[in-house]
């Protein structure tokens, strides 16, 4: 992946996390988003980073699990139910903000499978990896998107935005 | 040395293809945001590169649409019959198509060699060749870092499953974007060059 991030795509970025107040979790990537950004926020308080790592520890994570019995991280619930009944409750909560998940790749194809995403924001890096997780080999049958929007980025990455 | 362009359509999710026999339903056919890069491209070049699994097909279709006047790609098709093309193979004798020629060597030195040829002198500068597929012949030019031009019509579809271009790396490739462009339709051109041109 393309780390050297440009301005223009930090804004991106910025103005996407701003929009959301809840994260979503597949539970094998848990422990380490978690992990990873509670040490972020405690070591690296000068990090250009620090805004956005105080707010993914901040926000409400809710994590999907048919193993774990309670969650031991901070403003973390579990949801133990079938995904797409946990993830409608999650929708209808009064909230002005919406919900975001960054994966894992298996959680993600979950979701997209239930036809659960509202909005895609898929990060293309110049870099042809040739194999690799994909979050789309669960989808059955053809499935078409709506472009919303396309942005190229100066540092070669191209954001597309599409929603059902 | 002169360049080898890609020209592609790709599904969001990067395939190519959905298998043997696709008849590419899953593309967004507007030409009418597409055509002009199209044509451009077609404009810049003298040669097509082609994989003989594509070419049997490939040719006579475009010599049909040719007698068709009224067909929304005659102007496409008007190019493709009039440029040299290359058909890669190992296993036909002779050609049988006009304007084509055999190559049978290695393909990486085929390749360099008609690199290395002189292409027409165009208005934009010196013609170079393309390459539309198939996917394993387009696979095997990507792995040997080939290829230095790359536009991806990426139509706004999620296949699941098919083939990939990609798929036979062994090791990351990196390109540079060049340009991308949002159309009305959905589909957004990807312009990549080669950052490992050999």
């Amino acid at each position: 992946m393309t780390w050297n991030w440009s301005e223009d795509i930090k804004k991106y970025v910025v103005d996407l996390t701003n929009s959301v107040d809840t994260i979503l979790l597949g539970r094998k990537m848990t422990d380490g988003f978690i992990t990873h950004w509670e040490d972020f926020v405690k070591n690296k308080p000068n990090s250009e980073e620090y805004p956005f790592a105080k707010q993914m520890v901040d926000y409400d994570k809710v994590v999907f699990t048919k193993t774990l019995d309670k969650s031991n991280w901070e403003n973390t619930t579990l949801a133990k139910g079938d995904i797409t009944d946990e993830v409608n409750k999650i929708k209808k909560q009064n909230s002005k903000k919406d919900i975001v998940v960054y994966g894992g790749a298996g959680f993600v194809s979950s979701l997209i499978k239930n036809n659960l995403i509202d909005e895609y924001n898929l990060f293309i890096n110049p870099t042809a990896i040739g194999k690799g997780l994909e979050i789309f080999k669960d989808v059955d049958s053809k499935l078409s998107l709506n472009l919303i929007k396309s942005t190229a980025f100066d540092c070669g990455i191209v954001v597309n935005q599409y929603q059902p | 040395m002169r360049k080898l362009k890609l020209q592609m359509q790709m599904s969001l999710d990067g395939f190519v293809s959905t298998g043997p026999n696709d008849e590419q339903k899953w593309v967004t056919w507007a030409l009418g945001d597409i055509y002009q890069h199209v044509l451009g491209l077609l404009d810049s070049i003298d040669t097509i590169i082609i994989g003989r699994k594509l070419a049997i097909d490939y040719i006579p279709f475009w010599q049909d649409v040719l007698t068709q006047p009224d067909h929304e790609m005659y102007g496409f098709a008007q190019r493709i019959v009039a440029a040299k093309k290359i058909i890669f193979t190992k296993t036909l004798d002779k050609s049988i198509w006009d304007n084509t020629e055999l190559a049978k060597g290695d393909m990486a030195e085929e390749i360099k060699k008609l690199k290395s040829q002189g292409g027409k002198n165009l208005p934009t500068g010196q013609a170079g060749m393309i390459v539309y597929g198939g996917t394993s012949f387009v696979a095997s030019l990507i792995k040997e870092g080939l290829i230095d031009e790359l536009h991806f019509f990426v139509n706004p579809v999620v296949l699941g499953k098919g083939e990939s271009i990609f798929s036979s790396l062994e090791e990351f490739h990196y390109l540079k974007l060049k340009k991308a462009v949002a159309y009305n339709s959905g589909i957004v051109l990807l312009i990549y060059e080669n950052n490992q041109r050999k």
